[in-house]
């Protein structure tokens, strides 16, 4: 109980700070951030008006209490363009962007888990130097070029899938597989990596020796075992998906927080960018905290250790 | 291995020849608007009319100058920051952890992305954006080093021989934590060449006319039915590098690992 303590305690302190260095971002603009939102040309009243919405007029202790404070209450202020709350336009596009996400994770699972198993069965020999290419080559592709590419050939050239935008299912293919194929790559490695550790232990050995078949052996004994460090892995890269859909969904147009983080950023709507950047970091910073703790319960050794 | 070398050392060659092209990578020439590979044009040219093979070379340069400075800068101050907190302990040892751990909570590309907004889109903010969130990964990967190298009998001898902090951290530290901080090099010149596209893509990286395999790559997207050659050029170069680099690590880790309690 003390350490879930620990952690909580931990956690909320890692937020604060990641909550503060997105604050810090509207400092690091260089020059004076008004100009840069309003332009050069712009009318004194309009850039004073705009100066005390977003309280930069005040002390900078002053502006990050009111930030911690307004934070509390869940209220990042209100867009520049839109005029709407930044956290009405995040909840709105939150959804989008889960979805893609999940769907991401499950092309991954579906892909890594036979491979890595094929890879780690047969260590060594053609099967798996076959599937360590495809992983290696998998990870070395970039999102911001699979995608481009997918499109070339399944939509423009198949005619399979739309273009971009959300249509439905369909549509949600392509971005999946731009967005899932790293993680697919990365965990296959994983996969791989762990069950050799496992393969060798006594307890492999022994099912073996009553007499279970290599597939059972692996598949009763193995697996569960080698799941956990899969599982770590599979948290922390869940986060990643979350900052790699900012470049996959702006190829495919897909209403998420990446395409509003773009389109923000363009706009030159720093509170919005803000808002976007701090959600996606803390939803990150949550999950591996969730993940450490899962582990904990998942695995008996590591609870008496600590 | 031979194969990710030899695609390196085309990348510092390309690199190497981009200055020659330099003048007819920007040289707009409109009769040739997106016209296939030729002879002329080797590798066809772009919307502009521009020889997409020098465009190549260039983004090659902006490539590896990115990456060279990004890399020394985050590979020098992680390791220096890391090997001090892992050997001192203590306060410092605190307060570097905690700024890694909040460093680390910003996933994958996303800080970078955040500061090149902030800062404002160009070479200088974009190798900035990069260190920032590079040092971290050598920081880390040094602290754990020191934490426990520093309980080795060698440098226990060294400190009660009396020798100087920094003559421990650099002759009896850094040497033995070497090989990984290799193997992250390498990983993360793979990471660094792929942010660079990847912000160039999202247009917040190099500015035109300067040529970025990442920014060939977005252009080239609109004219992707008529002339596919704008993105496959650029993106089969950059899945090459990418994929040396990660395969080099590799290699490194493997062989590293075999010997790394000598």
């Amino acid at each position: 109980m003390t350490a879930l303590l620990r952690r909580v305690a931990d956690t909320s302190l890692t937020l604060l700070l990641v909550a503060g260095l997105v604050f810090a971002l509207i400092h690091l603009i260089p020059g004076d951030p008004v100009d840069v939102m309003l332009g050069e040309s712009a009318h004194a009243a309009d850039r004073a008006a705009l100066r005390a919405r977003l309280g930069l007029d005040q002390p900078i202790s002053v502006q990050l209490l009111d930030y911690y404070a307004a934070l509390a209450q869940a209220d990042l202020g209100a867009s520049l363009h839109q005029g709407q709350p930044v956290t009405r336009l995040l909840l709105d596009r939150l959804p989008a962007t889960l979805q893609l996400a999940g769907a991401a994770l499950v092309f991954a699972l579906l892909i890594s888990l036979p491979l890595g198993v094929v890879a780690a069965r047969f260590a060594g020999r053609s099967p798996d130097r076959v599937a360590s290419s495809v992983a290696l080559i998998g990870l070395s592709i970039p999102n911001f070029w699979l995608g481009p590419v997918l499109i070339l050939v399944f939509s423009i050239g198949l005619g399979l899938t739309p273009v971009s935008g959300d249509e439905g299912w369909g549509s949600l293919i392509l971005p999946a597989l731009t967005l899932g194929m790293s993680l697919a790559a990365i965990n296959t490695r994983m996969v791989r990596a762990s069950l050799l550790e496992v393969l060798d232990q006594p307890f492999v050995r022994t099912a073996r020796a009553k007499g279970l078949s290599p597939i059972a052996a692996l598949v009763r004994h193995a697996l569960p075992n080698a799941a956990l460090p899969v599982l770590t892995l599979l948290g922390l890269q869940l986060g990643h998906l979350l900052a790699g859909a900012v470049i996959t969904e702006t190829i495919f147009a897909w209403p998420g927080l990446g395409s509003l983080l773009i389109d923000a950023i363009r706009q030159r709507d720093y509170p919005l960018v803000q808002g976007c950047v701090l959600l996606i970091s803390a939803s990150y910073v949550v999950i591996n905290a969730l993940t450490d703790t899962a582990y904990g319960w998942l695995d008996p050794r590591t609870r008496r250790l600590s | 291995m031979r194969l990710a070398l030899a695609i390196l050392g085309l990348w510092l060659l390309a690199a190497a020849l981009g200055p020659w092209f330099q003048a007819s990578s920007v040289q707009v020439w409109l009769p040739g608007i997106l016209t296939a590979p030729d002879a002329s044009a080797w590798l066809g040219r772009d919307e502009l009319g521009r020889d997409v093979l020098a465009r190549l070379l260039a983004g090659a340069g902006t490539a590896l100058w990115v990456s060279l400075l990004v890399v020394g800068i985050s590979a020098s101050v992680g390791t220096t920051l890391g090997l001090a907190a892992g050997y001192w302990g203590g306060w410092l040892d605190r307060v570097i952890g905690r700024l890694i751990d909040v460093f680390l909570a910003f996933p994958g590309i996303l800080l970078a992305i955040a500061l090149a907004a902030a800062l404002g889109p160009g070479l200088d903010n974009l190798v900035l954006a990069l260190a920032l969130m590079g040092w971290v990964g050598f920081a880390r990967l040094a602290r754990a080093q020191a934490m426990s190298l520093r309980e080795r009998d060698h440098v226990q001898a060294a400190i009660a021989l009396g020798c100087s902090q920094r003559r421990i951290l650099i002759r009896h530290l850094l040497p033995l934590a070497l090989a990984p901080l290799l193997v992250e090099t390498s990983f993360s010149v793979a990471g660094v060449v792929v942010a660079e596209a990847g912000l160039s893509f999202l247009g917040l990286g190099v500015q035109p006319p300067a040529a970025s395999w990442g920014s060939m790559i977005r252009d080239g997207v609109r004219y992707m039915l008529t002339a596919p050659h704008l993105v496959l050029a650029p993106g089969v170069a950059l899945c090459l590098v990418v994929f040396a680099a990660n395969r080099l690590g590799d290699v490194l880790q493997d062989r590293l690992s075999g010997r790394s309690n000598w």
